[in-house]
């Protein structure tokens, strides 16, 4: 290096060390001061709208739930369903995360190491953040060239976001530029040898000018600091200071930590059932914090939409969309409610102007949304708390409903058929109720005794090893009688010991919990376990995925433990153990339709699959959306009883997506799904060429 | 103003019916027992009466035990009282003694204005008892109303719209009347959860023949004036048959068929 640069330099070092050196310390601490009042303003601010809330236990199991933390964070587990998309992110948060890391070992390089030759480890930071702004450069071009070129419909692109990425980007080239500029002024001597350890700021240094005149230079080397910096401290001030994209950054993370440890689809119980006055969400403060969280989380990232049955068959439901709209109500009442003492508050209803009837009554509860969330947003118990509040407080709701609610209070099924109704469908395999629902002897019975080798009621079994649990559609409903008959008659050549409860058996409760009805749930499921308790009944066989969800994962919130098993686990144990043998062929290509509850609800996905593998002749195709990212076929939600008045019939996309598969069979393990697709094949008039049958019936035929 | 609702309490008919044909009665054992339907859609129009002039509804009903649950019901869709009639010797009445037990329970309320009734119960299927009650306490006895136009308490009159064949009658009468609805008139609302559990918490008070100054030997079976005589069930309809072919062959064949079973000549 020549004299007249060294000269410079030497020039600056006593500039930096009198004057600029405590600037820069002065402007520092600075910084570092507002920013940290900025933060905690924005914390305060987020922390007294998510205190509107009510309580709720998210501490628990802290271990389990940083390690999710940790997992989706840096490994991005959530992300890689899709792979563009994910590729991005990735991408964009190594990269700022090394700049972060190699920014601000440097910023302690100022005071430490400017008047001495540079340690070893800020070469090793500027290598890193050098990097991690190729990492962030890359990314954030496959991001602008996904958003604002492919323009895929689930991304909104307001000018914010425009905003944020010219500033970012901004931000990555002056980094750059500011020290591409140094190395040019300096040579390479000094700090050291910038290639290896700044290989990008090197190129750029060759595109830089040097200005011949010296003061220029000199002008221009001390403020370059600040078209970084600058913008830098001025964005980081924005991220807290105003509603922004960004601030997912904070609330992202959080949210995953505080996220459900329980399966998907597990509804909470209405705390102090007794005293409350009133039930379910009528305004935004009657959420939990938890879930007033999940609103400011929400990155409006649309993965949640591209997977939801209701917004795919134009329905007005769009899950990304309801939570960006409760969290614009969050922030509008919010303040308002913060404001004014707590007995003067006159909320607003989330009814009618945020959440519009038809599109709260569209989701069918098939929890894709929840799938899909990479920050593990609960959509469906926040939908379902406002369905409690219409139809407990407010009994507005449309007449299928109200009939269906009617039903289920007089004749215990959805369909309102008689009690006594219930067991015609053994009839002809042998059952013949010792007693009707009064308690008192069948005389029927009296004369002609048990049928021994038919089906009994639980009570009369000799040492019953599980109940076989029908469920309304298995004993009401036409197609699904045949199911119930074949898993008897599977029962039966297994040698197994079973009763069921007859006609003292009611609905599990599951329509009644999804339409709102907490109230009606819990008659029914106080009954049922009362009477499964009374009997000593321990464990549960189901033909249902809906009767095994809430048996199993939600009637223990009531007190009733019980063992239940779906009959597909059922079915496989038998055939694993060598108890079934299958051997008549069934030469058939079938497509495997994974229920919603028995799928993401509760992850069985294997044993279904395992059955038709062992079926001979079977060959499985797959719909492009099978296990987790399984179609929902309409029926969930309480939306079975529900007339379908808008938009494609969910039913039929479903069907399409099988008939897609060339397949001749549509396996299923769910009477609604069974009945739906049924119904789909049907009316797409595929009657002559496809057939919907559930895995028991399969099994049966092969027996 | 005072209103006034009868209620009782039916089986359901919607799901499955057993007779006890000797007997000549519904076996109501095994059956849901619901509020009558027609009955809700009085209940409403009481609701809606209240709404629009102020007043207290009273709720009334003669039944058993159970038949409590048919004014918890009312209870929770917010009327005002409740009562229920009972007496061992109303056991068995025929309509006219039920009508004179009703009658006798609205005089005991006193200065009732109108009182609401469905057209007739599901299990009786009758549609009596509104006009009898009427005619015992000398009121306007208005009944298939479809519309209550207008009510007037204080110039003692009432404007209904009846549903008749053909048309809509428009009557004025004076008041108290006994109005009885069709379905259709109104659409019945539903009972909040809040509503519920409160009403589930209150005592139903009863009043007995003495309470309500009816003689015993005029009601229940003793005092019945119509008596069930005979109740069948008819018979399954036979399969009917589909003729085919040719117009004039068909017609034909009907033509035989008719005289042979001596329909015509």
């Amino acid at each position: 290096m020549d004299f007249e640069n060294q000269l410079f330099w030497t020039r600056q070092e006593v500039y930096i060390a009198k004057i600029f050196l405590p600037i820069i310390i002065g402007f520092l601490l600075l910084s570092i001061g507002l920013l940290t009042a900025f933060a905690l303003s924005f914390w305060w601010r987020h922390y007294r709208l998510w205190h509107l809330g009510k309580d709720e236990n998210r501490f628990d199991q802290v271990a389990t739930r940083v390690k999710t933390v940790l997992a989706v964070m840096f490994a991005h587990v959530r992300f890689w369903k899709e792979l563009y998309p994910g590729a991005l992110h990735f991408l964009i948060f190594w990269g700022i995360l090394f700049i972060f890391l190699g920014k601000i070992v440097r910023l302690f390089s100022y005071p430490v190491g400017l008047t001495n030759p540079p340690q070893n480890i800020f070469k090793y930071a500027s290598f890193i953040s050098e990097i991690g702004g190729l990492l962030a450069i890359m990314g954030g071009g496959m991001a602008v060239y996904r958003r604002y070129i492919i323009k895929p419909s689930r991304l909104e692109t307001k000018s914010e976001r425009t905003l944020i990425f010219v500033w970012g980007f901004v931000l990555l080239m002056t980094g750059y530029v500011i020290k591409g500029y140094r190395i040019a002024a300096v040579g390479v001597s000094i700090p050291s040898n910038w290639l290896s350890w700044a290989p990008v700021s090197y190129m750029v240094s060759h595109l830089i000018l040097i200005l011949p005149s010296e003061p220029l230079n000199e002008l221009l080397v001390w403020h370059r600091a600040l078209i970084h910096t600058i913008p830098a401290f001025l964005l980081f001030a924005y991220v807290f200071i105003t509603r922004n994209p960004l601030q997912h950054f904070f609330l992202s993370p959080i949210n995953v930590f505080f996220r459900s440890l329980k399966l998907k689809g597990i509804l909470a119980p209405i705390p102090n059932f007794e005293e409350a006055e009133t039930f379910g969400v009528r305004e935004i403060s009657a959420y939990t914090w938890k879930q007033l969280l999940d609103l400011e989380a929400c990155t409006n990232c649309g993965r949640c939409q591209d997977v939801c049955p209701a917004h795919l068959s134009q329905k007005p439901l769009s899950p990304r969309r309801m939570t960006q709209n409760l969290k614009d109500h969050l922030r509008r009442e919010g303040p308002k409610l913060l404001s004014t003492p707590p007995d003067q508050r006159q909320p607003e209803a989330i009814m009618e102007k945020t959440v519009g009837e038809d599109e709260l009554w569209a989701c069918t509860a098939c929890m894709a949304c929840e799938e899909a969330c990479p920050v593990c947003i609960e959509q469906i118990s926040r939908n379902i708390d406002l369905r409690r509040n219409l139809v407990l407080v407010e009994t507005k709701y449309s007449s299928d409903i109200r009939l269906t609610l009617k039903n289920l209070e007089k004749s215990n099924n959805p369909w309102g058929m008689a009690r006594g109704l219930r067991t015609d469908w053994a009839k002809d395999l042998g059952v013949n109720p010792v007693r009707n629902s009064t308690g008192a002897l069948n005389p029927a019975t009296e004369q002609q005794g048990i049928i021994s080798n038919g089906v009994k009621i639980f009570s009369e079994v000799t040492d019953p090893e599980i109940l076989f649990w029908v469920g309304c559609c298995g004993s009401f409903d036409a197609r699904n009688q045949k199911v119930a008959t074949s898993m008897v008659k599977i029962l039966q050549a297994s040698g197994i010991r079973f009763g069921i409860l007859g006609n003292e058996e009611g609905c599990c409760g599951d329509p009644a919990r999804r339409i709102g009805n907490e109230y009606l749930y819990q008659t029914t499921a106080e009954a049922n376990i009362g009477i499964m308790k009374r009997y000593g009944v321990k464990k549960i066989l189901t033909l249902c995925p809906h009767c095994f969800h809430i048996l199993k994962n939600e009637y223990p919130q009531l007190g009733g433990d019980f063992q239940v098993i779906h009959h597909t686990e059922f079915l496989m144990e038998l055939i694993a153990s060598g108890r079934l043998k299958l051997t008549k062929p069934i030469n058939k290509a079938i497509t495997y339709h994974d229920s919603c509850y028995l799928g993401r609800a509760n992850q069985i996905f294997e044993a279904p699959r395992k059955i038709l593998n062992s079926i001979p002749g079977l060959k499985l195709v797959e719909m492009e959306r099978h296990r987790q990212r399984s179609f929902c076929c309409g029926a969930g939600g309480g939306r079975m009883w529900m007339e379908e008045h808008i938009g494609t019939r969910i039913n039929q996309m479903r069907t399409d997506q099988a008939i897609a598969t060339e397949a001749e069979l549509i396996g299923t393990a769910c009477p609604y799904c069974l009945t739906m697709l049924f119904d789909g094949i049907k009316e797409k008039g595929k009657s002559e060429t496809m057939a919907a049958y559930d895995l028991s019936e399969l099994v049966d035929q092969s027996m | 103003m005072k209103i006034a609702v009868c209620i009782k309490q039916v089986p359901d008919t919607e799901a499955e019916i057993k007779w006890d044909t000797p007997k000549g009665t519904l076996k109501r054992d095994g059956m849901n027992p619901i509020t009558n339907p027609f009955d809700e859609f009085a209940l409403e129009e009481a609701l809606l009466t209240r709404e629009n002039y102020d007043g207290d509804i009273v709720a009334i009903t003669m039944g058993p035990e159970k038949a409590n649950d048919v004014l918890r019901s009312a209870l929770a869709l917010t009327v005002n009282e409740v009562h229920r009639c009972t007496d061992d010797a109303f056991s068995g009445s025929d309509t006219y003694a039920t009508a004179s037990v009703l009658a006798a329970a609205l005089k005991k309320i006193g200065d009732v204005d109108v009182v609401f009734c469905g057209k007739q119960s599901t299990d009786g299927n009758t549609g009596v008892v509104a006009a009898e009650v009427a005619a015992i306490l000398g009121w306007s006895p208005l009944t298939y109303v479809s519309k209550v136009r207008q009510i007037d308490a204080a110039n003692k009159k009432i404007v209904v719209e009846r549903a008749i064949e053909g048309g809509i009658e428009v009557i004025e009468a004076k008041l108290p009347a006994v109005v009885s609805v069709i379905k259709g008139i109104n659409e019945p609302r539903l009972p909040n959860l809040m509503g519920i559990k409160k009403a589930a918490k209150t005592v139903i008070p009863q009043w007995n023949a003495d309470d309500l100054g009816v003689d015993k030997g005029k009601v229940g079976a003793a005092g019945a004036s119509t008596k069930v005589v005979e109740i069948a069930v008819p018979p399954p309809r036979g399969a009917g048959e589909i003729l085919k072919g040719e117009l004039e062959d068909i017609a034909n064949i009907v033509t035989d068929r008719l005289i042979d079973m001596k329909v015509i000549k």
